[in-house]
């Protein structure tokens, strides 16, 4: 108990931690947020499982809705130290704004052009993915390795025209993306405690490197049912090309519920 | 230390606080950016009488439209034509055409100028064609005429009908669900000529059409000050031409609820220079295939309440249109559009589906130099030229929302 109580203490101050760190995030380019997820997890045999989840997302310095997510996902452990696993994602998305300018010869920016607030719009996603698990002493280690395929439909919002001075229709073009990520994760197992901390970097790839997602938190584990997390995670985006996403400092809160 | 309440509350603080837009604020730019609902303004048929200008005849012979003029021609060889339930019978100048009873259905040939077919009485079961070597009058005297196979009217003369609504008269034609076409005819609506259409007279004409168009040439159709039309179709448009249609008065009432129709559709031109038109359409967005009245377009179609395949001119009267069926458009023009006069105003409160439901549109440039325009659109943009929009200084008014445009001069 004493051991759990100077980990809570940790955990506690590991959050403290972040939000430090997420404060002088927002008075720099990278953006801060939070995200909150709820999942349950059903084992239905000892190789294969299904777990639903929701989550929440939110940016610009936790002001802003950014994204709702609706995930189902099965996984089955093809032998001890291999498991695969599918899934689909609903994702409703707070598309950020888009502004276009107009510029001189020189290059220079003469004005605007063109902007489109924000809107909301859907997004399907499907995963594929195989983890690798090797446990050393109390660390536990995964590789995974996904493909995954996100499909935006076709939606048409509004814009306005700076030089004619107008609203107008404008279509945002369906557009599928294919990304493969890689991600290693370690896990410590510490004895006789009801927590795991836990790290993991991860590499975004599609037609070149895309984005890297770091992350690093604690999983409280209550009566084998509940797990309790908390973590950090920064990422850092090379081509945007993924979400047009801006670097970010996010806090993570999580809970799942097994049966 | 227990966390979970701490993490739970803080979720929640932090989700509840995330309801910020992160857009940038172009207030400053941008007279008035809210995306607030504003409510549009009422518009609904109106038979109410209206104050017009005497129709003066054009009388220069040179003049293009000379020949638009009834009262420039002499129509001096009457036919009378009454219809009484299952018979009609023919009086007058009979000797000038060969006549064809069919109970109260009447087929017409003739080679002879002058004539002026004067229609009144009812039928439920009748109908009236002409062929024509000449350009006629047609006279409606207070007649009710319904055809369940087919057009109430049709002629089948390539030539112009002067169709003349009797002061003080009130007709009204009626089609079928299902039309019967004789091989290597058309019969595209209720009320159907191969030749132009002049409406004229102060009478008033209803035509309720539920298997083609309501009134409809396959040349172009002007209606006159002075008469009083009201078109309600439910399986084509209500006003359809194929080579301009042109308003220079009177009341016209146009209800479209079939999906994809407009209250006025042409594939030339169309002008409005008089007169208070006033259309309502309720219907979706249609996928074209074959028809039977002459339409493949391909892709969807939606309904609007002017539709014009090459440009739309106002220059005076009044054009109110409401559309409220899934992309149902206000003013839909598409080599240009022009309004230098007159008043219109345009609501448009359907969703946005298969098309767009916006308020005026046109493919090309769009002007404005006269008049004023209201133009709402619940779902979409109230204004929109594909490539230029020029609104001419001088305006009282230029008040432009995402949904609402309100132009005065």
């Amino acid at each position: 108990m004493a051991r759990d109580l100077q980990l809570t203490r940790l955990a506690a101050t590991l959050l403290l931690a972040l939000a430090v760190v997420a404060g002088p995030a927002s008075a720099t380019a990278d953006d801060t947020g939070l995200i909150v997820s709820a999942a349950a997890e059903k084992k239905l045999s000892k190789k294969a499982s299904a777990e639903g989840e929701a989550e929440v997302r939110s940016r610009n310095d936790f002001r802003t809705a950014d994204r709702l997510a609706l995930a189902l996902s099965g996984e089955y452990k093809l032998c001890a130290w291999l498991k695969a696993s599918l899934g689909y994602q609903l994702l409703i998305n707070n598309n950020s704004e888009s502004i276009s300018y107009n510029y001189n010869a020189d290059g220079s920016v003469l004005g605007y052009n063109n902007w489109r607030p924000s809107y909301w719009g859907t997004r399907h996603r499907a995963t594929a993915a195989l983890t690798a698990s090797y446990k050393w002493q109390r660390v536990s280690l995964s590789l995974r390795e996904a493909y995954r395929y996100t499909y935006r439909p076709l939606a048409t919002t509004t814009r306005y025209d700076f030089d004619n001075g107008w609203w107008e229709d404008t279509d945002v073009r369906s557009k599928h993306q294919h990304m493969l990520r890689s991600r290693l994760k370690a896990q410590w197992d510490i004895p006789k405690s009801k927590f795991t901390p836990w790290a993991s970097a991860e590499l975004f790839t599609d037609t070149s490197f895309d984005k890297l997602r770091l992350q690093a938190g604690v999983d409280y584990s209550l009566q084998k049912k509940h797990v309790f997390g908390a973590y950090y995670r920064y990422q850092y985006v090379r081509s945007g090309e993924d979400d047009n996403e801006p670097n970010a400092h996010y806090l993570g809160l999580s809970y799942k519920f097994k049966f | 230390m227990n966390l979970r309440p701490h993490l739970a509350a803080l979720a929640l603080v932090l989700a509840l606080t995330a309801c910020v837009s992160d857009d940038t604020d172009f207030g400053s730019i941008i007279n008035d950016i809210s995306k607030e609902d504003v409510t549009p303004i009422d518009i609904s048929l109106d038979f109410s009488a209206l104050d017009e200008a005497d129709d003066t005849p054009i009388t220069d012979p040179e003049d293009p439209y000379y020949s638009d003029y009834v009262e420039n021609d002499t129509f001096d060889r009457l036919v009378y034509i009454h219809y009484d339930g299952a018979t009609a019978t023919l009086t007058g100048a009979i000797d000038r055409v060969d006549a064809v009873t069919d109970g109260a259905h009447v087929t017409i040939t003739s080679q002879s100028g002058r004539m002026d077919y004067v229609v009144s009485g009812t039928s439920t079961d009748g109908s009236l064609k002409i062929y024509s070597d000449n350009k006629f009058k047609l006279t409606l005297a207070g007649v009710q005429l319904t055809n369940p196979t087919g057009a109430a009217i049709n002629d089948q003369c390539g030539k112009s009908m002067y169709l003349v609504l009797a002061d003080g008269t009130t007709n009204t034609l009626t089609d079928g669900a299902t039309y019967v076409v004789d091989e290597g005819e058309q019969m595209k609506g209720a009320l159907f000529s191969e030749g132009q259409i002049i409406v004229s007279g102060k009478g008033s004409l209803t035509v309720n059409a539920s298997g083609g168009h309501g009134i409809a040439s396959d040349d172009y159709i002007r209606f006159r000050p002075g008469c009083q039309v009201h078109v309600a179709t439910s399986a084509g448009h209500g006003i359809k031409a194929n080579d301009g249609i042109f308003v220079d008065g009177g009341v016209i009432n146009v209800e479209v609820t079939g999906d994809g129709f407009k209250g006025l559709k042409s594939d030339r031109d169309i002008e409005v220079n008089g007169g208070r038109t006033t259309v309502v359409t309720s219907g979706a967005s249609r996928l074209n295939e074959e028809e039977a009245i002459g339409e493949s377009e391909g892709g969807y179609s939606s309904c609007a309440g002017l539709k014009s395949d090459y440009g739309i001119y106002i220059a005076g009267g009044t054009v109110r249109v409401r559309s409220t069926g899934e992309g149902g458009k206000g003013i839909n023009a598409t080599t240009g559009l022009a309004i230098t006069g007159g008043n219109v105003a345009v609501v448009t409160t359907g969703t946005r589906g298969q098309s767009a439901p916006k308020g005026i549109k046109s493919d090309t440039d769009i002007s404005i130099s006269g008049g004023s325009i209201y133009s709402y659109s619940a779902a979409s943009t109230p204004l929109e030229a594909g490539e230029t929009l020029t609104v001419a200084d001088g305006y009282t008014t230029y008040e432009s929302l995402p949904r609402r445009v309100i132009i005065t001069y």
